[in-house]
């Protein structure tokens, strides 16, 4: 950790306290940020302020900063494994999968049925699904990077075409909420459920954080990782089961929110560098600024309606890093 | 020099898929030996080095380190021992030189270590060595071909190996350069008794700095010994199939191959 990675740290952290209260400030009522301060300090002050503060905005944005830190660190990983600078958490298929049992569970009305722990369910399911298909096609051969990519990345094709096939025949009221989820969004969710979401997200992120200097190593590549005395195979196997598993969660809680997964690495790849000891931490606090930020803004931006999360983290992130890239001096994007 | 070698192999046979690239080779390296292996291309060169560093299973035979068979020691193991520079190194992500260099010292650190005062010194050492600590914080895209095979050197000797096996180590390089790479190397070798097996497209850099070559032809030893034993011209020509005349280096008094186009013959 040099003074410049404890300059950026700092800095991050202090952008999470300010996202933190914009985000109790912001939404379909406007709060003072007097207000905000007293309804965390003293709720019993104010009921009003602190009943909207407490009962719906702290959970939401912490269920953003569980899914972007998630969404964050899957996609280093995954970006770090496969050495390929447009690999994010959806790369390996996982998003195809999810998305058929959501729509899948959608299409035949089972949240009628079984209430709303069905959407999570139905799209951890799908995403397992595709994990196991990805994982049986991949060992094979022996986890090689190309046929972890070619077959997570045919998988989800063949996924998305299921989809569509499945929404071509289906009612349009259902075809509507299903192209919401499928855009991402975190209103939907419970607490009891980002709680269960929050064992797998932030048990995967401690893992990845554990074996950063194991993952660096592997970046050199099989031949290089093997003479330096790492079991690459066993490796490249824990990370890929690690990353699905962060990817599954958060999608189960929230859709598919697009670009987190892919700018927020790349953007603190730039600040901190490329060793994954600094530049894993760094992504999960980066995704736990970056997604609850973007969600004040889908909440507030055309209140009292919403947004999907997913459309504003796609434009607010493109445009930032599009800027960011035609600022840089440097031609690599590593 | 132990009576012991240090590393032995014996009768390997082993390719790719169903192809049989190196057929029946033994040979053994005592300590301290600087050992090249040259041959054409295709030869078995690379096959051979892949199946002593581990990297390929051979099919037959086996590989002795220090009398133990190496596969069955972990690639752990094995690291803190032996070295191996492969071919054409690179580095997809932009660290920097000096975060190179310290991952050569993985080896030697336990699960979450982080580098000590030792391990500081052994990376400063070799920087030094190879003459890369001057740009150690910058990135390996920044630097020529020649300064990123140091850094790759530096690298392997920051595992403190006891054998280092090097893959074409000055493949592409000038000649400045490729003296620079092997006199480091060759300067370990003497001091420190560190043993040596490199693979050499350079027939006369070869003769230049091994004490023992290995021939190879069509996957087996052509021709086994020091230098002026190997580098005749009856040996090249069959092996290279191209004319040649041998000389001696009159500062070095090793053998030198001179190269004779078909026209001038």
């Amino acid at each position: 950790m040099t003074y410049r990675h404890t300059k950026v740290f700092i800095a991050l952290f202090l952008l999470f306290i300010g996202t933190f209260l914009l985000g109790l400030a912001f939404g379909g009522s406007n709060l003072s940020l007097s207000s905000v301060v007293t309804a965390i300090f003293q709720p019993e002050k104010d009921s009003i302020a602190s009943t909207i503060v407490w009962q719906l905005r702290v959970p939401r944005f912490f269920l953003g900063v569980l899914v972007g830190a998630g969404l964050s660190v899957a996609g280093c990983v995954f970006q770090g494994l496969l050495r390929n600078p447009l690999a994010e958490p959806y790369t390996l298929g996982i998003s195809g999968g999810a998305a058929l049992g959501a729509t899948l569970a959608i299409v035949f009305g089972l949240p009628g049925v079984f209430g709303r722990i069905t959407l999570p369910l139905a799209a951890f399911l799908g995403a397992f699904l595709s994990l196991s298909l990805t994982y049986a096609v991949a060992a094979r051969r022996r986890f090689s990077i190309p046929t972890l990519i070619l077959g997570g990345v045919i998988l989800s094709f063949l996924f998305s075409a299921l989809v569509l096939l499945i929404l071509s025949v289906a009612d349009t009221d259902k075809v509507h909420g299903t192209i919401i989820w499928l855009m991402g969004d975190l209103s939907a969710t419970e607490t009891g459920m980002a709680r269960v979401a929050a064992f797998p997200i932030v048990g995967g992120i401690m893992i990845m954080i554990l074996l950063a200097q194991q993952l660096n190593i592997l970046t050199l590549g099989e031949e290089k990782a093997t003479y330096l005395g790492l079991n690459t195979e066993s490796l490249r196997k824990i990370f890929f089961l690690a990353a699905s598993l962060i990817t599954g969660a958060c999608v189960a809680v929230s859709g598919l929110i697009g670009f987190v997964g892919l700018i927020v690495p790349h953007f603190l790849r730039r600040l901190v560098g490329p060793n994954h000891r600094t530049l894993i931490p760094a992504s999960a606090l980066g995704g736990a600024i970056f997604l609850p930020l973007c969600d004040t803004i889908a909440r507030t931006i055309i209140a009292p309606l919403e947004l999907p999360v997913g459309v504003i983290t796609g434009i607010a992130g493109g445009l930032v890093f599009i800027s960011f890239i035609l600022k840089t001096k440097s031609w690599e994007i590593f | 020099m132990d009576a012991s070698p240090l590393l032995k192999v014996a009768g390997l046979v082993a390719g790719y898929q169903d192809q049989k690239i190196i057929d029946g080779i033994s040979f053994s390296v005592p300590n301290s030996c600087f050992l090249g292996i040259i041959g054409p291309n295709g030869s078995g060169k690379t096959t051979l080095f892949r199946v002593i560093t581990g990297f390929l299973k051979p099919w037959e035979g086996e590989v002795l380190y220090q009398g133990n068979n190496t596969s069955r020691i972990t690639a752990a193991d094995i690291a803190k021992e032996i070295a191996v520079m492969p071919q054409g190194m690179e580095s997809t992500f932009s660290f920097s030189v000096e975060e190179l260099v310290a991952m050569g010292r993985f080896p030697h650190l336990g699960r979450l270590q982080k580098l000590g005062k030792r391990d500081r010194d052994v990376i400063r050492q070799v920087l030094e060595l190879t003459d890369t600590e001057d740009f150690k914080d910058k990135k390996l895209f920044e630097l020529s071909g020649g300064e990123r095979q140091r850094v790759f050197l530096a690298q392997s000797l920051a595992q403190e190996p006891k054998l280092l096996l090097l893959d074409e180590p000055t493949a592409h390089l000038d000649i400045g350069h490729q003296i620079r790479i092997l006199d480091v190397i060759k300067r370990l070798n003497r001091t420190e008794g560190m043993t040596v097996i490199v693979v050499l497209h350079d027939l006369n850099l070869a003769s230049l700095y091994c004490d023992r070559l290995i021939l190879l032809k069509d996957g087996f030893i052509f021709e086994e010994g020091s230098p002026s034993e190997v580098m005749t011209y009856e040996t090249i020509e069959a092996v290279y199939e191209t004319v040649v005349l041998v000389n001696k280096n009159p500062v070095t008094k090793r053998p030198h191959v001179l190269l004779v186009s078909k026209e001038q013959q």
